[in-house]
């Protein structure tokens, strides 16, 4: 069982992409299991993953990183003894750091995983104001990634690609950078195999 | 006013339902929805929009969503977007930053006023009668 965290600011693309990496992985016949976590009382993003016919685990009752680590920690043990699937994806807050999410894992007791590998996304069209507003939780999610996925090129000017290419090179120098077009799933591609190669999913 | 990088989650269930007849493009009428919200919580001085997003069911249980993270981009919405409606349930989470959880519930009660000022459109929240 591998594990594969999606970090990334509210509204960054996460669902968008883990539902095109979903396809994919289905199409390989893995099987794979969603836990989404989201801010708030209610749910939307596990809402639009059930229209598009995923089954999910919701944890919409605080951030999993810093409130109810225990939450996590227990759904993947649930998954783990239950299903036992080659993949488990884990949509993050968007207020979530990376490494308090995985931090709980110590606490984990299920099969262990293979691996863990975080893909944080990035928003270009917002990151200067992300840098002026949350600048610490911005810095986390792009410094903790094992991959960058800069989303919405279609939709950014290009001062505001340019700084979003110089700003992920300054806090994570060397880590793979993928970009994205809104809604065009054949620029997913890339990123999707790069994940999957990775993960030894081909 | 809180300060620039607090953000306190705010969620609501609504319906939405026309005076008479049927909700000509449901799609449309949520986009503005979300736009308005946008627009009242910048009103307000929000720092910085999370984002601003719903999921809408019809009376036939069919979904879509929309979702709103900046203004100049606007609302995408997405799914399966009906042609009309009879009515729609809308669950609506806002996360902004810089507001305080009264002052986005303002923002959403005046964005809803908003779109409702035609008389065509009602808005009451799920279960109750307005």
């Amino acid at each position: 069982m591998q594990l594969l965290l999606f970090s990334g600011f509210l509204g960054s693309g996460k669902t968008t992409l883990i539902m095109a990496l979903a396809r994919r992985m289905a199409g390989r016949g893995l099987t794979t299991c969603f836990v989404i976590n989201e801010v708030g009382e209610i749910g939307i993003d596990g809402k639009i993953l059930g229209d598009g016919g995923l089954d999910v685990y919701e944890i919409t009752s605080g951030c999993i990183c810093c409130q109810i680590g225990v939450d996590l920690v227990t759904t993947l043990e649930d998954i783990s003894s239950r299903y036992d699937p080659d993949v488990v994806v884990v949509e993050a807050s968007g207020v979530a750091t990376p490494d308090g999410v995985l931090s709980n894992l110590v606490y984990y007791r299920g099969e262990p995983f293979e691996s863990t590998r975080v893909v944080t996304v990035v928003d270009p069209t917002r990151l200067d104001a992300l840098m002026r507003v949350v600048e610490p939780l911005t810095r986390a999610q792009i410094s903790s990634a094992d991959y960058l996925v800069v989303t919405k090129v279609d939709q950014a000017e290009a001062p505001e690609l340019s700084d979003a290419r110089q700003t992920l090179e300054s806090l994570a120098p060397g880590t793979a950078v993928f970009e994205v077009r809104t809604d065009d799933e054949a620029s997913f591609v890339p990123l999707l195999e790069s994940v999957m190669r990775s993960g030894r999913w081909e | 006013m809180s300060a620039p990088d607090e953000m306190t989650p705010y969620a609501t269930s609504l319906r939405l339902w026309p005076a008479e007849g049927v909700i000509e493009h449901p799609g449309g009428l949520v986009k503005r929805l979300l736009e308005e919200v946008a627009a009242r919580s910048e009103q307000m001085s929000a720092s910085l929009i999370g984002h601003i997003e719903c999921h809408v069911r019809g009376a036939d249980g069919a979904g879509f969503h929309g979702r709103l993270t900046s203004s100049r981009l606007g609302a995408a919405i997405g799914g399966s977007v009906p042609e009309s409606a009879s009515e729609l349930r809308v669950d609506l989470v806002v996360l902004v930053y810089g507001l305080e959880g009264p002052q986005v519930e303002a923002a959403v009660a005046a964005a809803l006023d908003s779109l409702c000022a035609g008389g065509e459109i009602f808005w009451g929240n799920q279960g109750e009668k307005c």
